[in-house]
């Protein structure tokens, strides 16, 4: 993911620091578009505060938009998230 | 959904709204001011208003959220800058029907905020355009 220009992802970039959660942001996409466009591509984001207002406020971020991975989720997924990042931020390059 | 149908939520208009909003900024003196936000995502407005006569005769919002939310709120002071207050509300409310994707009035002049009518395929995305009207509603019914 962090090979994906224009990417921001929060939190420490050790993997061992991590759990598999990843908490992100790209260019000035608003999360709430990025989850929409990611959706239309079939990958579910979640987008917003998640409940964590104070922290937000830390970050100086108005929101972010989070993936989560769990024991079904494959390679692929990652590859397919990857790209529909990438899909994300070619649309809204073209829309403005 | 396939990813064509995008072009349907994020139309060329309110792509123009969100990248140059209208009416941005707040009024000082003597207006009435509405905060309103959105917690579970995040969206905020600022929306300061002037009735003089029963009509809006100024109108200013500032605030912070998606393409969706701001480019309503630009597109929302565009509308019922001028209008009376009857007639906004009344706009607000063939705006909500639309949203709904309900069955509205189409002989109202809503003016660009029809580019919004593919928001009611998007239903996780119904709130994000209707956080200004909220706003707006509040102010003009207190």
């Amino acid at each position: 993911m962090s090979a994906v220009e224009g990417l921001t992802i929060y939190g420490p970039k050790d993997a061992e620091k991590r759990a598999g959660v990843i908490t992100f942001n790209i260019n000035d996409v608003h999360p709430h578009d990025v989850a929409t466009v990611l959706d239309a591509d079939g990958i579910a984001v979640r987008a917003g505060h998640h409940c964590a207002q104070p922290l937000m406020k830390w970050l100086d971020v108005s929101a972010t938009a989070r993936a989560s991975f769990y024991l079904y989720n494959t390679e692929e997924d990652i590859d397919k998230l990857v790209s529909g990042l990438v899909k994300t931020k070619e649309y809204f390059s073209n829309v403005f | 959904m396939s990813f064509d149908n995008l072009d349907t939520l994020y139309r060329q208009v309110i792509m123009d709204h969100y990248k140059k909003p209208r009416n941005k900024g707040m009024l000082e003196d003597g207006s009435m001011t509405i905060d309103m936000n959105n917690p579970t995502c995040g969206d905020r407005i600022r929306l300061t208003m002037k009735i003089e006569d029963g009509k809006v005769s100024d109108v200013k919002f500032d605030g912070d959220g998606c393409s969706i939310s701001m480019s309503s709120a630009s597109m929302m002071t565009q509308a019922i800058k001028g209008k009376d207050v009857d007639t906004a509300l009344a706009m607000s409310e063939t705006f909500s029907l639309m949203i709904q994707g309900k069955e509205y009035d189409d002989e109202m002049d809503l003016g660009d905020i029809e580019a919004l009518q593919g928001v009611s395929k998007f239903p996780a995305r119904i709130k994000c355009a209707t956080l200004a009207w909220k706003a707006m509603e509040k102010g003009l019914k207190e």
